[in-house]
C-alpha cells in the first residue's frame, strides 16, 4: 500500500466537503458549513498501475476555499502528490477560477497530477460542455462531471486521480 | 530501536515531572504531547494521544497530517530555533482525535535528542473569532456584489434611456426630415420641368428653393447630432465661476442686435461640468434674443442658491409663448416643422437644453402667459452636486 496526499481545491461552496463526505461516509448533508482550516480524511482505493492493481491510501485535504491561489504558499499544500480542482456547474466564476488554480498548481508543483471536477451536475440535469469556459473545454487534463447529491462519478473521480498518481510516481 | 530512542526511554520524565507537566499542559489547553526519535518514530505520548499514537508507530502513519513533512521536520535539527506548525486541522477519520487542533513540532536537543510534538485544541473563542472574521469577509464580498449590481442596474437604466433616445431619434429622422426632403425633391422636379420648358428664371427660383432646403436639412442634421451627444460626459468636474460664465454669455448672446442682456443675483463658484451648463445657458440666452420682436429688447440672467441647487432664470420681455406650446417647444424640430424657419434656427435648441439639464439631474420649466403680459422666463434648477 502507498499513501498519497491529495488536495481538494476550489472556491467556497463548490462542494469539496460534500464530495469527500460522499466518498468516505457515503452521505450528503443538506446544511452547508464552510470548512475552516483543513479537514483531513483518509480513504483506501484500488488504483490501476502498469504492474497491476495498487492499494492507495489517499490522505485527502479538504481545504478552506478562502485561501484561493494563495494556498500554494501555505504549509497545507506541502508534500501533496495531486490536486482535485473543483468548480460549481451553476457558477461560472468558480469554473473560471478552476483555470487560475490549475495554472498556479502547475507552477507551484510541476509534474504533479491534477484533475478538473465540475460538481453539482444534478442541477444541470446532465453534463453539458457548453457551460464550460473555453480553456476548460480545451484542457488536456481529465474533466469529470460529478454530483455529491446523487453520487454521480464521485468514486470514479477519486479513482481516476489515484490511477494518475500511481502512473506518474511508480 | 535507535540510540536516541533509548536515550528518551532512559531520561523520560518521572511521575512528579509528569504531574507538573500535566498541570502545565492543561492550563494551556494542550491536547497532547508526543516525543519522537530522529527517525520520527513515536517514543512516548502524553495527554489524549494515547490511543491515536501508539509507541513504535511512525509519525506519518499515526498522524497522516504529517505526510510529506518529513524533510521539513528533519531540517529542524540544524535549525532548532524553528518549528513546523500545521494549524487548524480536524482529523475526520480518527475517533479519538475529534477536536480541531493546532500541531507544532520542535527539535529539543537538551535532555536527550528528540522531537517534541505538541497538539493544542482550538478553543471555541478562537473558532468564534475565526467565524466572525469569515462573516465579516463575506459581508464585504456581499457589499461588493451589491455595488456591482447597482452598477449593472445603472447601466441598464442608461441603456433604457439610450434606447428611448434612439427611438426618438428615429422618429425625428423619419418624420421631421421628410418635409425639407420632400421640398427638395419637388424643387428639383420643378426646376427640371422649367428647364425643359425653357423657363430659366422659374428654374433658377426652384433651384434656389432647393438650395435653401438643403441648407435647412444640413442645419437640422447638425442640430440632431448635438442633441444625440447632449449629456454625454466629456470632461471631468471643474471649479467654475458661474458669474464669469453668465457675463461671457451675456456678451455674446445678442449676435449684433441691440438687445440688452443683464446679469443679476447670486452666481457662486461651484464644482461642476462646465460644458453642459454653458450649453444650457447659451441656448436659452440665444433663443431669447433670436425670438425677440423688439429691437431694444431686454434679456435677464439671474441666479440664486436654493439648498443644494442653483435656480437660474433666463427671462426676456419678448412676445411670450402661448401655454399651448409649452411642452411642444422642448421637442426637436417642433418649431421648424410648424414654421418656415431659416437654417440658423435648427429648432433643436430647447430640446438640447432640456435633455442636458435632465441628464445631470436638474429640471427646466417655462413660465409665460402672453395673454396677460409680455415676456418669457425659463427657470433651470441645476444641482450643485451633479449626478454624472
Amino acid at each position: 500500500m502507498i499513501t498519497k496526499k491529495l488536495l481538494l481545491l476550489g472556491e467556497i461552496g463548490v462542494g469539496k466537503t460534500s464530495l469527500v463526505r460522499r466518498l468516505v461516509h457515503d452521505e450528503m448533508k443538506a446544511d452547508y458549513i464552510a470548512t475552516m482550516g483543513v479537514d483531513l480524511y483518509t480513504y483506501r482505493i484500488e488504483a490501476d498501475s502498469t504492474e497491476g492493481p495498487v492499494t492507495v491510501e489517499l490522505v485527502i485535504w479538504d481545504l478552506d476555499g478562502n485561501y484561493g491561489e494563495s494556498i500554494f504558499q501555505h504549509i497545507y499544500s506541502r508534500g501533496a502528490s495531486a490536486a482535485m480542482i473543483i468548480g460549481d456547474a451553476m457558477r461560472q466564476s468558480t469554473l473560471l477560477h478552476m483555470i487560475k488554480l490549475a495554472d498556479s498548481f502547475q507552477n507551484a508543483m510541476p509534474s504533479r497530477s491534477f484533475a478538473f471536477v465540475v460538481n453539482k451536475t444534478d442541477l444541470l440535469g446532465a453534463p453539458d460542455a457548453s457551460i464550460l469556459p473555453e480553456p476548460l473545454r480545451e484542457a488536456r487534463q481529465p474533466l469529470i462531471w460529478t454530483s455529491a447529491l446523487t453520487a454521480l462519478n464521485v468514486v470514479p473521480a477519486f479513482k481516476r486521480i489515484s490511477d494518475d498518481i500511481v502512473r506518474r510516481e511508480h | 530501536m535507535t540510540s536516541s530512542a533509548a536515550s528518551i526511554d532512559s531520561r523520560g520524565p518521572d511521575a512528579r515531572q509528569l504531574e507538573a507537566m500535566a498541570r502545565f499542559l492543561a492550563e494551556r489547553r494542550t491536547f497532547g504531547v508526543a516525543w519522537l526519535d530522529r527517525d520520527l518514530v513515536i517514543r512516548q505520548t502524553f495527554g489524549h494521544f494515547m490511543d491515536a499514537m501508539p509507541v513504535g508507530a511512525r509519525l506519518e502513519t499515526a498522524l497522516p497530517v504529517f505526510l510529506g513533512f518529513e524533510g521539513d521536520i528533519k531540517r529542524l535539527v540544524s535549525e532548532p530555533e524553528r518549528s513546523v506548525v500545521i494549524p487548524n486541522v480536524l482529523l475526520q477519520n480518527t475517533d479519538s482525535l475529534q477536536e480541531r487542533l493546532n500541531f507544532a513540532i520542535f527539535w529539543s536537543p537538551r535532555e536527550g535528542s528528540y522531537y517534541l510534538l505538541v497538539a493544542r485544541a482550538i478553543s471555541r473563542v478562537d473558532l468564534e473569532y475565526r467565524l466572525a472574521a469569515e462573516v465579516r469577509a463575506r459581508a464585504i464580498a456581499e457589499a461588493e456584489v451589491a455595488a456591482q449590481s447597482r452598477l449593472v442596474k445603472r447601466a441598464n437604466l442608461e441603456l433604457a434611456a439610450a434606447n428611448a433616445d434612439l427611438q426618438e431619434f428615429a422618429s425625428v429622422i423619419s418624420h421631421d426630415l421628410r418635409a425639407p426632403l420632400r421640398a427638395l425633391r419637388f424643387g428639383s422636379a420643378d426646376a427640371l420641368a422649367a428647364l425643359e420648358a425653357g423657363q430659366v428664371d422659374v428654374a433658377r427660383e426652384a433651384l434656389q428653393r432647393s438650395l435653401h432646403q438643403g441648407r435647412r436639412m444640413n442645419a437640422m442634421l447638425s442640430g440632431l447630432l448635438d442633441y444625440a451627444r447632449a449629456g454625454r460626459k466629456t470632461d471631468g468636474l471643474e471649479v467654475l465661476d458661474t458669474h464669469g460664465l453668465a457675463r461671457e454669455i451675456a456678451r455674446t448672446a445678442t449676435h449684433g442686435s441691440e438687445h440688452q442682456v443683464t446679469v443679476t443675483g447670486d452666481w457662486p463658484t461651484i464644482e461642476t461640468l462646465a460644458e453642459p451648463l454653458d450649453i444650457v445657458l447659451r441656448n436659452l440666452a440665444d433663443n431669447a434674443s433670436k425670438h425677440h420682436d423688439l429691437a431694444a429688447g431686454m434679456i435677464m440672467l439671474d441666479c440664486k442658491v436654493d439648498g443644494d441647487d442653483l435656480v437660474i432664470s433666463v427671462s426676456d420681455d419678448g412676445p411670450g409663448i402661448d401655454p399651448a406650446w409649452h411642452e411642444a417647444i422642448f421637442l426637436p424640430f417642433r418649431q421648424i416643422a410648424d414654421s418656415e424657419q431659416g437654417p440658423d434656427g435648427a429648432g433643436i435648441g430647447l430640446a438640447l437644453v432640456r435633455k442636458t439639464v435632465e441628464r445631470f439631474g436638474g429640471r427646466i420649466e417655462v413660465i409665460s402667459e402672453p395673454a396677460k403680459r409680455r415676456g418669457t422666463t425659463f427657470r433651470v434648477v441645476w444641482p450643485r452636486s451633479l449626478k454624472t
